[in-house]
């Protein structure tokens, strides 16, 4: 496989890798960076795609164990930076600009979510994956991303019930 | 659209039960201009996801990283190369070096000879006087 041929592959899917990834890292940066290490891990295995059945569904599972395991590693500094109590302030002013928009405000309420509800709404919602393509990706049984999505649905419905009530009254 | 229909299907979606098709009409409906009021909360939502689709990657991605192995191996290479070169010239100039001592001390050596031959000579200078003078001697006394 060459150097387009590998790039033809690709390139249909390299949004969707990066916003995935964005969505787990949310710094546009980190996602950047999660979608480079993509690349060079597939180029290295770039002779084995004739096996895989699904690289689309092979590199959005990459995505998710690189950037599960860039969030364990980013856990263990933050914990440290809590400790001092340092950036707890200028994390709450950040969150009360962003209140103001209600758009961003869903953003903010899909990103508390954990991290496996984030990947199905991701996948779902943003992307259009059917069930079964994502419990491939995610490696789960396609009932428990059903239930998953409903919970994941179901608590950013309450949130915005719970703002939008605030804003009225 | 008609309000039970959407409401209808937004039960269904918050179950997880709507199909991708389904999904899509709910998000057409709530994108477009003529949300119930009723159902207004969930317009950033909807909006959200449609625009969230939208985000692309702008930066260029390499499809190898740059590699330190090249880097060494062509380090290895410039290291040997003035290994090599340097160990040719010094090996020249010790040469010339030890050529130059020894033809200083052969040189020397001749020298010497040379000068006590020179000495050897003289010496038979004399030697050929003292045998003249003898013969004349002889001469004489016969």
């Amino acid at each position: 496989m060459n150097q387009t041929e590998f790039l033809n592959t690709i390139n249909p899917f390299k949004d969707k890798v990066f916003r995935l990834a964005k969505r787990l890292l949310v710094s546009t940066e980190e996602a950047e960076d999660a979608t480079q290490e993509l690349y060079f891990k597939l180029w290295k295995n770039k002779e084995k795609f004739a096996t895989y059945k699904n690289v689309e569904a092979f590199a959005m599972t990459m995505t998710k164990n690189y950037c599960l395991d860039r969030l364990k590693s980013k856990q263990a500094d933050t914990l440290k930076l809590v400790h001092s109590n340092y950036q707890e302030k200028g994390v709450g002013l950040n969150k009360k600009i962003e209140l103001r928009d209600s758009v961003s405000q869903v953003h903010r309420l899909i990103n508390e979510l954990p991290e496996q509800q984030r990947m199905i709404i991701q996948l779902r919602d943003v992307e259009q994956y059917d069930f079964d393509e994502i419990a491939k990706m995610l490696d789960l049984k396609p009932a428990t991303v059903r239930v998953s999505l409903s919970r994941a649905r179901k608590k950013i419905k309450e949130q915005l019930i719970k703002q939008h009530n605030y804003g009225v009254s | 659209m008609e309000l039970a229909r959407i409401e209808f299907l937004l039960e269904k979606y918050l179950e997880g039960e709507t199909s991708l098709q389904e999904e899509s009409t709910l998000k057409d409906y709530f994108t477009s201009e003529e949300v119930h009021p009723s159902l207004e909360q969930y317009v950033p939502l909807f909006s959200y996801f449609s625009f969230s689709s939208e985000e692309t990657l702008d930066k260029n991605l390499q499809l190898k990283p740059k590699s330190k192995k090249t880097n060494w191996k062509w380090l290895s290479i410039a290291a040997s190369l003035t290994l090599i070169i340097s160990l040719y010239t010094g090996k020249t100039i010790q040469d010339q070096r030890e050529a130059k001592i020894a033809f200083e001390q052969t040189q020397a050596a001749l020298n010497l000879l040379s000068g006590n031959l020179q000495k050897g000579n003289q010496a038979m200078a004399q030697l050929g006087n003292f045998q003249k003078t003898t013969a004349v001697i002889f001469n004489n006394v016969e």
